[in-house]
């Protein structure tokens, strides 16, 4: 092939290459399951953002009258052992479920990514450094190194949120840092080099838009992995301490003790956090699949 | 092949000394003073007197400086002497030695059960690539990693108390030497839970391995050859995808590890997972310290050897 009918192929795919929504809309029809996951994890958080108007009871006040109620039309999920909507606990829960879940991979990603790319385009003893710190938080596993967080500055909100993005930072970190050292050996970089790009510019500006797309993957599958975190900690009563309603302390507490007299207390949570994670997952397998460009039409 | 595993040892040693500055670190930058915790004033803002407070800071080296303090914790920690618990007579050597078989058991038969159901899955998956029998495959897999470990274990429990009016013992049995029956129908619920939650990687990263082996040329060789398909996929593909599995089971030991903490919780097994989290209810911090060390230096040190023998194993690692 000459290098004309290269070039125009180039301009040809160029003009073709979808606006923001186009490719939306295409990502919709092609990966179903990836979108029905994004319409999940989109309605988590509009449940979040409309949780006080939508939930019909305090999610904490206790009301003696109704202790353990199974399903019914008032309590469309059932009360726990303290009276309390099981319903409105999860409207609620889905709150610090999408607070700790977002924040945790933002932070983790802002790290992750800049260290990746920083390390990557610097190389050296700099990269060498921070690669075997990565490790080294690699080899704690994820609940093992949540645990040891919490442990020392004990459970709260923020500390959960930071002790998570602790365990998502290096693992973003290695995939944003593989395909930034792949895009700096590449011409257009040498030549940003050439005209007397700055390294911050060269590294901002040039490479990290490259590496957006394996970003964005491990971002979302990590985003499952955090929720899953989250509800674990919870579970073993170390996460967001009580009253705060949430999915894994719902199924720790309540629904651990009374399994066998009032099993809606263990299901209904389990629900949420499954189809959340669920959501996350599939999301992230369709953004891989679309936007890995040696998976993309096999 | 040398420089491979020189290389390999040049990485682990650096990543392993920042793990015990990291463990280290992260106890003293605990909020408050470690001799409170200790002497039981801090949380119920009780009186610690200045004299008992120094005692316990010179028994503990804390009034050194921190880098000595550091060297000294390292120091005793290569010898062997990871600490004890705050509040009783017990080592953390004494907890893994009591904990440490009831997790490997968990491990070696959840893993055993994942490859078990996840490599026929995966091989499966492969073959009929992006046909419904795929597709169920995969939804498998991801709900199998979706699920939390600690809802499809009281799921679990649910149903064998329903079904069949049975809850599994909430007390640990018989080590599996001394009465082998009773002690895997303990073990075998946790393990299935566990198992089932490490099949779903195991079948995703066969799909993909097999994938990728079944676009070799001598797969198409081994076809025109005239070989039956059977042979084709079991000898040929399933032969060659089946090393990276192997030494990726390795790497999710980590994974493995995490799992065992939520089920030895739920089935009430008294195990490392459950040691650590009642040490960290209980804010034990040494002991808390010297699991994660272990578990951390364990990981490390087995990804080294699964990183060496698979150099040995495939001649194209160490030409890389």
């Amino acid at each position: 092939m000459d290098r004309t009918s290269a070039l125009e192929k180039q301009g040809a795919l160029r003009d073709q290459s979808p606006g923001a929504l186009r490719w939306v809309g295409k990502f919709f029809a092609r990966k179903p399951l990836g979108a029905l996951g994004a319409l999940v994890v989109l309605g988590y958080l509009v449940l979040a953002a409309v949780a006080p108007i939508v939930a019909a009871y305090d999610p904490v006040v206790m009301d003696a009258s109704v202790l353990r109620h199974p399903p019914s039309w008032s309590h469309p999920l059932g009360t726990d052992q303290s009276g309390r909507d099981v319903l409105s606990r999860l409207i609620w829960g889905t709150r610090i479920t999408i607070a700790v879940g977002f924040s945790s991979v933002a932070i983790g990603g802002v790290i992750g990514g800049t260290l990746g790319l920083v390390g990557a385009y610097v190389g050296g003893w700099a990269d060498d450094v921070i690669q075997r710190f990565m490790d080294s938080m690699m080899a704690l596993p994820t609940l093992v190194l949540g645990l040891a967080i919490v442990a020392v500055f004990g459970p709260s909100l923020l500390i959960v949120t930071v002790a998570i993005a602790t365990v998502i930072t290096p693992r973003i970190n290695r995939v944003v840092r593989a395909s930034a050292i792949a895009i700096s050996a590449t011409p257009f970089v040498d030549a940003a080099k050439a005209i007397g790009c700055s390294r911050f510019r060269i590294i901002f500006h040039h490479v990290a838009p490259s590496a957006v797309s394996p970003f964005v993957v491990i971002v979302t599958a990590q985003l499952a992995q955090a929720i899953i975190t989250e509800a674990s900690l919870s579970f073993l009563g170390v996460g967001v301490p009580p009253p705060n309603p949430t999915w894994g302390g719902m199924l720790s507490g309540s629904g651990r003790t009374f399994v066998l007299d009032a099993p809606w207390l263990t299901i209904a949570p389990g629900v949420a956090i499954a189809t959340a994670v669920f959501a996350a997952n599939m999301l992230g397998d369709a953004l891989r699949d679309e936007m890995d460009p040696r998976l993309r039409g096999q | 092949m040398r420089r491979h595993v020189v290389t390999r040892l040049a990485q682990v040693v650096p990543s392993i000394l920042f793990l015990s500055i990291f463990i280290f670190a992260l106890l003293r930058v605990m909020p408050g003073d470690v001799t409170t915790t200790i002497l039981g004033g801090g949380a119920e803002g009780g009186r610690v007197s200045e004299e008992d407070a120094r005692v316990v800071r010179s028994k503990l080296g804390l009034d050194q400086p921190v880098t000595v303090q550091y060297v000294d914790w390292l120091a005793r920690a290569l010898r062997g002497d990871l600490g004890g618990s705050l509040y009783r007579e017990e080592t953390v050597w004494d907890i893994v030695g009591r904990t440490g078989m009831v997790t490997m058991e968990v491990a070696l038969l959840s893993t055993l059960i994942a490859m078990i159901v996840g490599v026929p899955l995966g091989v499966i998956a492969a073959i009929y690539r992006d046909t419904w029998i795929d597709h169920l495959a995969r939804i498998a897999s991801v709900a199998g990693l979706s699920m939390p470990t600690f809802w499809t274990g009281t799921l679990l429990i649910l149903g064998l108390a329903t079904i069949f009016d049975w809850l599994p013992p909430s007390f640990f049995v018989e080590s599996f030497w001394k009465d082998p029956l009773g002690n895997l129908s303990q073990f075998i619920w946790p393990s299935l839970v566990l198992g089932y939650a490490f099949a779903a990687y195991i079948t995703r990263m066969t799909r993909a391995q097999m994938l990728e082996t079944m676009r070799e040329d001598y797969m198409r060789t081994a076809r025109s050859k005239g070989l039956a398909e059977r042979v084709v996929i079991l000898r040929h593909a399933l032969r060659n995808a089946l090393l990276p599995i192997v030494a990726l089971v390795g790497v999710l030991f980590a994974v493995l590890m995490s799992g065992a903490v939520i089920v030895e919780r739920i089935f009430v097994l008294p195990g490392l997972g459950n040691a650590l989290v009642e040490a960290v209810i209980q804010r034990d911090i040494f002991i808390v310290q010297g699991i994660i060390l272990l578990i951390g230096v364990s990981v490390l040190l087995i990804n080294l050897l699964i990183d060496v023998a698979y150099g040995l194993l495939d001649p194209r690692v160490s030409v890389r």
